[in-house]
């Protein structure tokens, strides 16, 4: 690209990013988090790091010119990155900004010029900061390349730390007793001492990973007995037992957070079979989970809207049909659509849904805006499921459940039928497949885990409204999957954990959760159409044939497929 | 006269108001090869689409087994026998080798994702058959090495070679080859026309093909039926057609691939 | 071997298609004529109740046509977009909501400022300019960012992009303008009425009409009568040929995705003049599922189809819930507005999802 544009864009988009930063309070709201202590918060590692990107990458670009003029421009460019801020800042309590930005308070101000006064000098500070952070990025771009991967992984992992603060200190306290996070943490944020100790280790591990990896795999391989590893058996029970620990080990406050994982990732998984498996887009999924937990609430409540009182356990396989006859229902209609037409109608099912449940139509029977209160919970033969972690064996044993099945039905004939309906709707109609009823099938299986996790979220919750059934359950359920991996299992499990598990963690950044969806979502269909751990075709194949496992050790290695998202 | 598979009487169809296909009758006896031959947009590929229940025909009928099937669906016409290729090869493209092959068995298969889930005794041996015909198939076609490939990672002729292995796969009574040959070399060809052949005598097979290329049509065919506007224009025998002073006109005098 | 070996039974069975008929379209045959008949049951009872005067109906209509000329605004971004990029352009309610919402602000300033009492015309006027202004920006943005980069690329990976550009822009709006609901000034001299026979019409809402019938008049002169337009008009007709031809795609791409843009924010003004309460960052999501619906209604790529659509959505969406819920023996119809609407999404997109102006798409060829 031609240098001179280059080096405006770079540094024009810096400089956008640093005022919508600005503006969008994030700044200061991620200012209000040490990374270090009393070094480093995130908001300032925000701010910092445009500035930064611009000097390196502008320092990096291809240019005939001579190293002097490289190195001025790399350092005007972060000083281009910073005077659109710097000029807004200066600005800033001379127009009363603040009507309309929320964020556009005088903290941003101070924040920005490390309150130095008067507002000029403060001002030219962060200007010039813009100049000293580029000239740092072209010290960066000299270092070699492992070199940078290190520190990039080591500051990583510092950030990475100090942000999960709260899940280590949590654990640490429940192992030890008495307060041992304060030797690492000093308020949410690592000590100035673990955050160096922390660097050299990232550092170190990352320069000698692929020996370690190496060195350490012969020795756990000459440990087992030959092939054990491969088979699974393994990894998969070995997995089940710090599953089944967990709770355990974190606590009242963090199952229920995992608990959430765990409820999301049952509805991911029934999801996936549309989305994943047959690439039917549906939007509605939240409709399921209404219809499993208006079940149970209904039929279990103890309060003015109950009806028999009956078992929660009664009613679970009760709810499970009732999201597939649901399921069945709304499929009719759509299946014949294409698939951006699919899409928006199952959208629309959904909000009819909800606001059915919210009308006084229904009110009668669901209790309308009031909801469905005094659910009880789960409880069988005189024990009752109450605390998180209780109800958290519930929700794995579901997962586990609906894992088995959609993992069958992947590598069953059907699946089979549903990655040739995704892949070419028409030739897999002539081959032979009833499009209309395998898709019908998909929508009609993947409402049952819906349904399931609807149950036991009432249940789990103890009071339902209609609100609880927003578009948003759908659009989260939708962004596990494609952001965690397409028809991925373990991008499932993965971008449950990271969608739902860490903004819970997270909760003085809720604001920004949907924001942070929605830019994820750009960039992964972009850069990543697969998903974060993208699934192999070849894996379908066998199916549960006479040679599964068998011949696991004999394929050959293979290309990387160049698959892209249909 | 052997034994009739596939009739088409009076078959016609129109779009909107072009007649892509008018009044076009053809006998298909089982066991043979017969090749539909005429000029670009003559409709032969509409003739396919239409015996392959791809479209449903304005006018005429198909007979399969002295059965009517025209206007069924496409995937009830697959459960009959009657599989396809396609001019412009349409794989799974990001499905591997292997399973393309399993798909091409849809009309063999009877279990239901019931049985899949319960991994029930029946679904776990069919899954194996599926899986053996699979090879079986990819090693008659010898493309058995690449099963774990994807689709579209394979070179042209590959492709080409899996699209008719996941056609015979299904073990299909008449089997429909649009182009087969298209983009091949001459050697190419050559060994394609004895590939036909020897999955004839093999298997029994009827095949009803649209081609191009001459050589392919006269070496292999035992009748050609010559399509001009949507019309037959003649029907007989490879010297028949070759001294044919109607077809020599319409078709090969104003084609150059001869 | 003629035709005369074809058993009569099958030809006539043929001609019914009956072997193409499967149980989806039995079910779905039901479906419509359940919907018929509801309709006219639930119409026939609330006529024969006389429960609204004929000066309540009038009302009802032109409250309809007022949120429907709204609708059909914004659906003219959709259509404009489909009808080169055949894609469903999912943020464009966003797009509607960023110029309503900044603009609200600068309505307040303005007002403020007293210029809306000196010049009440000439204010709403820069108010328009100044929505659509930002909300050309902000499709521009969206279409560089969101959707550029995906060209090429199925309908399905585009959805994505462009659900994941709708939920980033409803919360960067969130995030710089708050959480809270803000309103646009009201205007005295629009809150007389126009009196006609039994019919009085609120001036606002004839007044939305009218802005919405010049601002389409104006863009249906732009696409039909100038250079520009004949570029887009080629390129909606065949992509391909339009690039021989020398068109620059990628301008015109721009230019529809900007259209579009300026039409959703004057139409975020329209909106605040109408309904000047419940501006927020959430004010666009579901005005634009409505517009989409507008949109195919009409027949998705068709201008001409867009207004008729947005109309009969809007007189539906008003007149409906009285008209045939009431005489349902439904509670509380109006609750259910939104929902009937979506009904009505859902319904064209499977009887009609070539809308009432679009062709039968053509059979995909294998």
């Amino acid at each position: 690209m031609d240098r001179n544009k280059f080096f405006l864009k770079v540094a024009g988009i810096a400089a956008l990013a640093l005022v919508y930063v600005m503006f969008t309070g994030m700044v200061e709201t991620f200012g209000g988090r040490d990374i270090i202590a009393n070094v480093l918060n995130l908001g300032q590692i925000l701010m910092y790091l445009p500035p930064f990107i611009v000097g390196y990458l502008v320092m990096r670009a291809e240019a005939p010119s001579s190293t002097l003029v490289r190195y001025l421009t790399s350092i005007g460019a972060g000083l281009i990155a910073n005077t659109p801020a710097a000029i807004v800042a200066l600005f800033m309590e001379r127009v009363q900004m603040r009507d309309t930005f929320a964020n556009a308070s005088p903290n941003l101000v101070e924040f920005m010029t490390l309150g130095i006064q008067p507002l000029g000098v403060g001002i030219l500070v962060f200007w010039l900061m813009g100049g000293l952070l580029a000239t740092f990025g072209i010290a960066f771009s000299f270092l070699p390349q492992g070199a940078r991967r290190a520190v990039i992984t080591a500051f990583a992992s510092i950030v990475g730390l100090a942000l999960m603060s709260n899940l280590f200190g949590q654990i640490l306290r429940r192992f030890f007793g008495g307060r041992p996070d304060r030797l690492l943490f000093s308020a949410d944020a690592l000590r100035i001492s673990t955050s160096l100790i922390v660097f050299v280790f990232a550092a170190v591990l990352t320069q000698y990973q692929p020996l370690l990896r190496k060195q350490f795999g012969r020795h756990l391989t000459s440990l087992l007995p030959s092939g054990i590893l491969e088979s699974g058996h393994v990894t998969n029970g070995l997995g089940l037992i710090v599953l089944l620990a967990l709770p355990w080990v974190l606590g009242v406050f963090l199952s229920e957070v995992l608990a959430n994982v765990g409820l999301f990732m049952l509805m991911a998984l029934g999801l996936n079979i549309a989305v994943g498996l047959a690439g039917l887009f549906d939007l509605g999924y939240v409709t399921n989970f209404a219809v499993g937990a208006y079940l149970v609430g209904v039929l279990t409540s103890t309060g003015p809207q109950g009806i028999g009182q009956f078992n929660f356990w009664l009613i679970v396989p009760i709810s499970i049909v009732a999201a597939m006859f649901t399921g069945f229902m709304l499929a009719l209609p759509v299946v014949r659509m294409r698939g951006d037409y699919l899409a928006i109608a199952t959208l629309g099912f959904g909000e009819i849904i909800r606001l059915l449940a919210l009308s006084d139509w229904f009110a009668p029977l669901i209790g309308g805006a009031q909801g469905v209160l005094f659910i009880p919970k789960p409880a069988i033969l005189g024990f009752s499921f109450q605390t998180p972690q209780q109800i958290y064996y519930i929700i794995l044993a579901a997962c586990v459940v609906v894992l088995f099945v959609s993992r069958r039905l992947d590598i069953s004939r059907t699946g089979r039928q549903w990655r040739a309906i995704r892949e070419d709707e028409p030739v897999a109609n002539a081959m032979g497949i009833d499009v209309t009823w395998v898709k019908t099938l998909a929508f009609t299986l993947s409402a049952a885990s819906g349904g399931l996790s609807g149950a036991i979220f009432a249940s789990k919750l103890g009071t339902i409204f209609p609100h609880s059934f927003q578009l948003l359950i759908s659009v989260n359920v939708l962004c596990i999957i494609i952001i965690g991996g397409m028809a991925s299992i373990p991008g499932i499990a993965i971008g449950s954990l990271l969608l739902v598990g860490v903004p819970e963690l997270l909760r003085e950044f809720s604001e920004y959760r949907y924001l942070f969806y929605g830019l994820l979502l750009i960039l992964m269909t972009i850069y990543r159409p697969n998903g974060m751990i993208p699934v192999k075709a070849q894996q379908h194949s066998r199916g549960f044939g006479p040679e599964e496992g068998s011949d696991a050790g004999k394929t050959v290695p293979l290309p990387a497929p160049a698959t892209t998202v249909t | 006269m052997a034994e009739s598979l596939l009739t088409l009487a009076s078959l016609s169809k129109s779009f909107g108001g072009l007649h892509a296909v008018k009044g076009v009758e053809l006998e298909v006896e089982k066991g043979s090869i017969i090749s539909i031959i005429g000029p670009n947009g003559a409709g032969k590929t509409t003739v396919f689409n239409c015996i392959s229940g791809i479209y449903e025909p304005t006018d005429g009928a198909i007979l399969w087994k002295n059965r009517s099937i025209g206007g069924m669906a496409p995937d009830r016409i697959a459960h009959l026998g009657i599989a396809r290729t396609y001019q412009n090869i349409r794989l799974f493209s990001h499905l591997s080798v292997l399973e393309n092959v399993m798909l091409g068995q849809e009309r063999l298969l009877r279990t239901t994702w019931l049985g899949a889930i319960f991994g029930t005794p029946r679904s776990r041996q069919e899954s194996g058959e599926v899986l053996v015909r699979a090879r079986d198939t990819l090693e008659y076609v010898g493309l058995l090495e690449l099963e774990d490939r994807l689709a579209n990672e394979l070179s042209y002729g590959d492709q080409r070679r899996l699209e008719i292995a996941r056609a015979i796969a299904g073990k299909p009574e008449l089997l429909l080859l649009d182009e087969p040959t298209a983009g091949m070399n001459d050697s190419e060809s050559r060994s394609a026309i004895g590939f036909f052949q020897q999955l004839r005598d093999d298997t029994g097979i009827t095949l009803l093909l649209i081609e191009h290329d001459m050589r392919v049509v006269m070496d292999l065919s035992d009748r050609i039926a010559v399509l001009n506007y949507g019309e037959k224009l003649a029907e007989g025998l490879p010297e028949e057609i070759q001294t044919n002073p109607q077809v020599i006109e319409a078709y090969l005098g104003t084609s150059a691939e001869i | 071997m003629s035709a005369t070996t074809i058993p009569w039974t099958s030809r006539l069975l043929r001609r019914y298609s009956l072997d193409r008929l499967t149980w989806v379209d039995v079910i779905l045959g039901l479906l419509r004529i359940g919907v018929i008949l509801a309709v006219f049951v639930g119409a026939f009872n609330t006529i024969a109740s006389g429960k609204y005067t004929l000066t309540q109906w009038g009302s009802l209509v032109s409250t309809g046509i007022a949120q429907g000329s709204i609708y059909a605004l914004i659906a003219l971004g959709y259509t404009l977009v489909y009808g080169i990029l055949r894609m469903i352009n999912f943020a464009h309610g966003e797009v509607f909501m960023s110029g309503a919402y900044s603009t609200a602000f600068f309505a307040i300033w303005t007002s403020r400022q007293g210029w809306l009492e000196k010049n009440p015309y000439l204010t709403i006027l820069t108010w328009i300019l100044v929505a659509a202004a930002v909300s050309t920006f902000v499709a521009l943005i969206v279409e560089r960012v969101a959707y550029r980069p995906l060209r090429g690329q199925s309908r399905l990976v585009t959805l994505i992009s462009a659900i994941g550009a709708s939920f980033f822009l409803q919360y960067t709006a969130r995030s710089l303008f708050g959480s809270g609901f803000t309103s646009y000034p009201n205007i005295p001299i629009l809150n007389a009425r126009i009196e006609f026979g039994p019919f009085s019409i609120p001036q606002i809402q004839a007044a939305v009409l009218v802005i919405a019938l010049i601002l389409m008049g104006l863009l249906y002169w732009l696409v039909e009568r100038t250079k520009m337009g004949r570029a887009v008009r080629a390129v909606s007709e065949d992509m391909e040929v339009a690039r021989l031809m020398g068109v620059d795609i990628e301008r015109v791409i721009m230019l529809t995705f900007a259209l579009g843009g300026a039409l959703a924010g004057a139409a975020g003004v329209v909106n605040g003049l109408y309904k000047p309460q419940g501006v927020n960052f959430f004010m666009g999501f579901f005005p634009g599922i409505k517009a989409f619906t507008a949109a195919v209604l009409g027949g998705i790529g068709s201008v001409p189809g867009a207004l008729l659509g947005g109309l009969l959505l809007g007189v539906f969406e008003s007149v409906g819930p009285n008209l045939v819920l009431n005489g349902l023996g439904i509670p509380a119809a109006n609750q259910l507005k939104d929902a009937l609407a979506y009904m009505m999404l859902v319904f064209i997109l499977i009887f009609r999802p070539q809308g009432i102006m679009g062709e039968k798409i053509e059979e995909e060829k294998a």
